[in-house]
């Protein structure tokens, strides 16, 4: 594959989403950026929730499904995936582990509890959830929940919580040569960071296949 | 249940614009203005806010009558 041809400019950008245009880059290529990005591209989320205690009326394993869902914004340069991780232990080091805690306590009133309310171990950490508005439960007075939060790297394939956001390839409605790839993030990454982390796991994989071939012969 | 984190279809947050979404439909707003107004553009993410009813206030409402201090598992 020659790149002679190629080329890829910015259409649009802003803080959320961008719209890339490919013009010669075979079809097969501007896909594996779009599914490497749905599926590979690594990012944080809540992996596993110890609940120390849990009063409310929303059942434990609800409650630990909503706090996964919540996006944390990824420092995917420092954290690997735990199976990547030379530690080799289960609870993780702080390389491939980030903890938070979650209690909270209703008074006389009923109360909400949001994803702000999530305390950090490390103050200065990141990684913190990409927005504080999100309600989790809401609590009649007298309940209580006390949990233990692991927020991990990972990637979309094991689990949708993962998945950093939406990519989308199109024609282009003057030129059907040219190509255009509409990324939006959810808030774990900037979304050209998405596509160029894409495309060096494409690079990476494509490599590790030529490789591969070559070590047949 | 409460109002969902994301949505299913496409699996974009959307829970963090639901307090206010509901708080300005409540007042007498559009909701189609409003969905507008907070950036929520596709169709599923819209679907799920005007097709939402968060009935876990009347679970909450219950608790809070009859429920025990302490341990509310019945």
């Amino acid at each position: 594959m020659s790149g002679e041809n190629m080329a890829v400019k910015l259409l649009e950008s802003d803080g959320k989403s961008v719209k890339v245009e490919f013009e010669g880059v075979p079809l097969a290529v501007a896909n594996a950026i779009r599914r490497l990005i749905i599926s590979e591209v690594p990012t944080m989320a809540v992996e596993e929730v110890l609940i120390i205690e849990n009063s409310s009326g929303m059942t434990n394993e609800i409650l630990a499904h909503r706090i996964s869902l919540i996006p944390f914004v990824s420092d995917i340069d420092r954290y690997v995936p735990p199976e990547e991780c030379t530690c080799g232990s289960k609870l993780g080091c702080e390389k491939c582990v980030v903890r938070y805690v979650l209690k909270a306590e209703a008074g006389d009133q009923p109360m909400t509890v949001y994803s702000r309310d999530m305390t950090p171990e490390d103050p200065n950490t990141t990684v913190v959830p990409v927005s504080g508005n999100i309600p989790i439960v809401k609590l009649a007075p007298g309940e209580k929940i006390e949990l233990e939060l692991y927020v991990r790297v990972g990637r979309g394939k094991k689990h949708a919580k993962w998945q950093p956001g939406i990519a989308t390839l199109y024609e282009s409605k003057e030129n059907v040569e040219k190509r255009i790839l509409f990324v939006e993030s959810f808030g774990f990454l900037k979304p050209k960071r998405m596509v160029l982390e894409a495309i060096r796991i494409l690079n990476k994989k494509v490599n590790n296949l030529m490789r591969t071939i070559k070590g047949c012969e | 249940m409460m109002f969902p984190i994301r949505c299913f279809t496409c699996g974009a947050l959307i829970a963090d614009k639901w307090e206010e979404y509901k708080a300005r439909v409540d007042a007498g707003e559009s909701p189609a203005k409003v969905l507008d107004e907070l950036g929520v553009k596709r169709y599923c993410c819209r679907r799920m806010f005007i097709s939402a009813e968060d009935y876990f206030d009347e679970v909450v409402e219950f608790r809070l009558k009859f429920g025990k201090k302490g341990d509310m598992r019945t």
